[in-house]
């Protein structure tokens, strides 16, 4: 009827795929992640099938992709046949293979990765293959691990034979993150490769042995006995450069023994130890991280210390003096650590960029005035549940600490002229946490309402159990943020 | 008084530009370089008035930048390049017909400036970024091809690889 007003697609071809020239394809699809690029290859027939013959783009390989499939929720299974098209396709060039739930991988797929020729790969992460024997793991890693840097085994079946075979094969690994691996014990780290006197490469002849460490007791002697080679002294071992160590939730092997060897092996390399919720922290195991002069990072969240209260100020005094390149630090659940403890930490050094100290419950106002002196870099810092911390205290981190990003002071003292502090000094915070303050109010609230360049750059606000914020300013506030961003508003009662 | 070249198009138009402006580009910058005395007008063969005439309102607006900031540094990269860190001139720069945005890319890596060949990419790249493939064939006019049967396949074949 009226098909005059219908208006025809414009016929001028428009499928890059035929206008540009390929180095320019390669270009445009460089910015595109890995389920942007499969989502591509179900455009057109010519899509499918010129898409995969530009090996450079599938260099980086993730399963399943993004962070929404994290708590356990089954996404669609990969098939063999899909993971060894991807590797296929992504030829020699693979930098990076990024597997979460692996367990759902075949045994297939870890053949094909161990067979084919991967000289770039330097990221592997199996993640959660707790079905998966560790000697086929093994075998798995055996092929690439020449390149590999950085190997993610968290919640895989892994014995402490397994981590020595992987220390000792991947020359050049930086980073080991075995966190969830149950069935580790304490001997863990201990185990380590003796090469053969007449330097065979035969691995079934190498066997392991057990060093004797610092304060970390003498190892079971039912151990000891099963190493088949005599202790040469002093052993010739090949340790690749570890720099990071993450070890989260793993209380199965939770002892000194792994800590201290970490320290001892990994000296001069170690920059980053990840400890969350894997037990409790010793003065002995203070002292010997000390000896780790490059540390950069340095994680015991939720861990608990033992000892005497002097006694682990001055091994903190210790680290913070032998270890000037602390950066980061995660102190958050350590509820019984001590102001004077926390300052022993911190005082002698001045770089710090992030710090986690939620729940540290003796923190007070005059810690984040020297704080705010000494740490002029910070970028995030984390005082949720430190309810001795009020506007006093933290209007001196705002006004000195200008490149803070990410504040979190969920149930402090803090009141509407904190916000106040806030709106004037901290020019660059994206992420702002305010659950719990009581005693933030609407008005307070729309002082940030009144300055959208503010609220504009702001990419999380949440104002959970803000009982003084009503709906109207919680509504102006969504307004008045981008789209993307995320905004939380919620109170029970 | 500023050092002017003069750049003929391809349909035969003279445009007049400031040296360091017509410098942006790394192939008449080695042509200068190369005869530094000419008077006649560098021949830009390939691309045409219109288009030209874009490219010189680019190479004027970013004349001063920093060309360090042009370059994307992706030694040790892990993951994909950014491409949402556009600046907003350039932005509204760049809001232009699929025809004239192909045009102004393939000019940009005929004359060789990188940073407008970024941005050009960026924005055929942000046009396919979490867009379904359905979104994708109606924004750059593709008819599928595919059975339906074809179809289902690759869906499932892929589908374990998507984040939605």
């Amino acid at each position: 009827m009226a098909l005059a007003t219908v208006a025809f697609p414009e016929l001028v071809p428009s499928d890059p795929l035929h206008v540009l020239p390929t180095d320019v394809l390669i270009h445009i699809f460089e910015y595109l992640s890995f389920p942007d690029l499969t989502r591509c290859l179900r455009v057109s027939r010519l899509w499918y099938s010129q898409l995969p013959f530009i090996p450079y783009l599938w260099r980086e390989l993730q399963y399943p992709s993004g962070p929404t499939n994290s708590n356990g929720s089954a996404g669609p299974s990969p098939t063999a046949k899909a993971v060894q098209r991807a590797l296929q396709l992504s030829g020699p060039r693979l930098r990076s293979l990024v597997v979460g739930q692996a367990d759902r991988l075949t045994l297939q797929c870890l053949d094909t990765l161990a067979r084919c020729p991967r000289p770039q790969l330097r990221h592997l992460a199996l993640v959660g293959a707790r079905r998966i024997d560790g000697d086929r793991l093994v075998r798995t890693i055996r092929g690439v691990a020449g390149t590999l840097t950085r190997l993610n085994l968290a919640g895989c079946s892994l014995s402490d034979r397994v981590v020595a075979e992987i220390l000792s094969m991947c020359t050049h690994l930086r980073s080991l993150n075995v966190s969830h691996c149950t069935q580790l014990s304490r001997y863990m780290l201990e185990g380590v490769r003796l090469r053969t006197p007449t330097g065979s490469t035969n691995t079934s002849a190498t066997s392991y042995t057990l060093p004797r460490l610092i304060g970390s007791g003498s190892p079971s002697s039912s151990l000891s006995s099963s190493s088949s080679v005599a202790l040469v002294s002093p052993p010739e071992r090949t340790l690749p450069p570890l720099a990071h160590f993450i070890c989260r939730q793993n209380q199965a092997c939770a002892s000194p023994g792994i800590w201290n060897t970490l320290c001892h092996h990994y000296a001069t390399t170690l920059r980053e130890i990840d400890w969350t919720s894997t037990g409790e922290v010793s003065v002995p195991m203070l002292r010997n991280l000390a000896l780790c002069t490059g540390l950069q990072c340095l994680n015991i969240s939720h861990c608990r210390f033992t000892g005497p209260a002097e006694a682990i100020e001055l091994a903190l005094v210790q680290i913070g003096e032998r270890c000037p390149q602390l950066e980061r630090l995660y102190l958050a659940h350590l509820v019984e650590m001590t102001e004077s403890q926390v300052r022993a930490l911190v005082g002698l050094n001045s770089g710090w960029r992030i710090c986690d100290l939620a729940h540290v419950h003796h923190l007070s106002d005059a810690f984040l005035r020297t704080f705010s002196i000494q740490a002029p870099r910070l970028t995030h810092l984390n005082v949720a549940g430190c309810f001795q911390c009020t506007d006093v205290g933290l209007s001196h981190i705002i006004k000195r600490c200008t490149a803070l990003v990410y504040l979190n002071v969920s149930k402090c003292a803090v009141t509407d002229l904190f916000l106040s502090r806030l709106l004037r000094y901290a020019k660059n915070i994206r992420t702002l946490i305010l659950d719990g303050c009581s005693s933030i109010s609407s008005g307070g609230m729309q002082l940030v309402v009144t300055q959208p360049a503010f609220l504009r750059q702001l990419e999380h606000l949440s104002l959970y159990n803000c009982i003084k914020v009503n709906y109207d300013t919680a509504q102006a506030l969504r307004k008045g943020m981008s789209p993307d961003a995320h905004f939380r508003y919620y109170f029970s009662g | 008084a500023m050092e002017t070249v003069t750049l003929k198009s391809g349909d035969e138009k003279l445009f007049q530009v400031p040296r360091n402006v017509a410098s942006k580009s790394a192939l008449i910058s080695s042509m200068l370089e190369t005869a530094p005395n000419e008077t006649e007008p560098i021949p830009v063969k390939n691309v045409q008035s219109p288009v030209l005439e874009k490219i010189i309102e680019y190479c004027t607006k970013h004349a001063n930048d920093d060309p360090e900031d042009d370059e994307d540094s992706d030694d040790e990269m892990d993951g994909p390049l950014r491409s949402t860190d556009i600046d907003p001139w350039d932005l509204k720069f760049i809001d232009v017909g699929m025809e004239m945005l192909y045009e102004i890319i393939m000019a940009a890596n005929y004359l060789d400036i990188k940073p407008l060949l970024n941005l050009g990419c960026k924005t055929v790249a942000n046009m396919i970024k979490g867009k379904t493939p359905d979104e994708i064939r109606s924004r750059f006019n593709i008819p599928n091809d595919f059975t339906p049967e074809e179809e289902e396949q690759i869906k499932k074949e892929n589908e374990w690889a998507e984040d939605r």
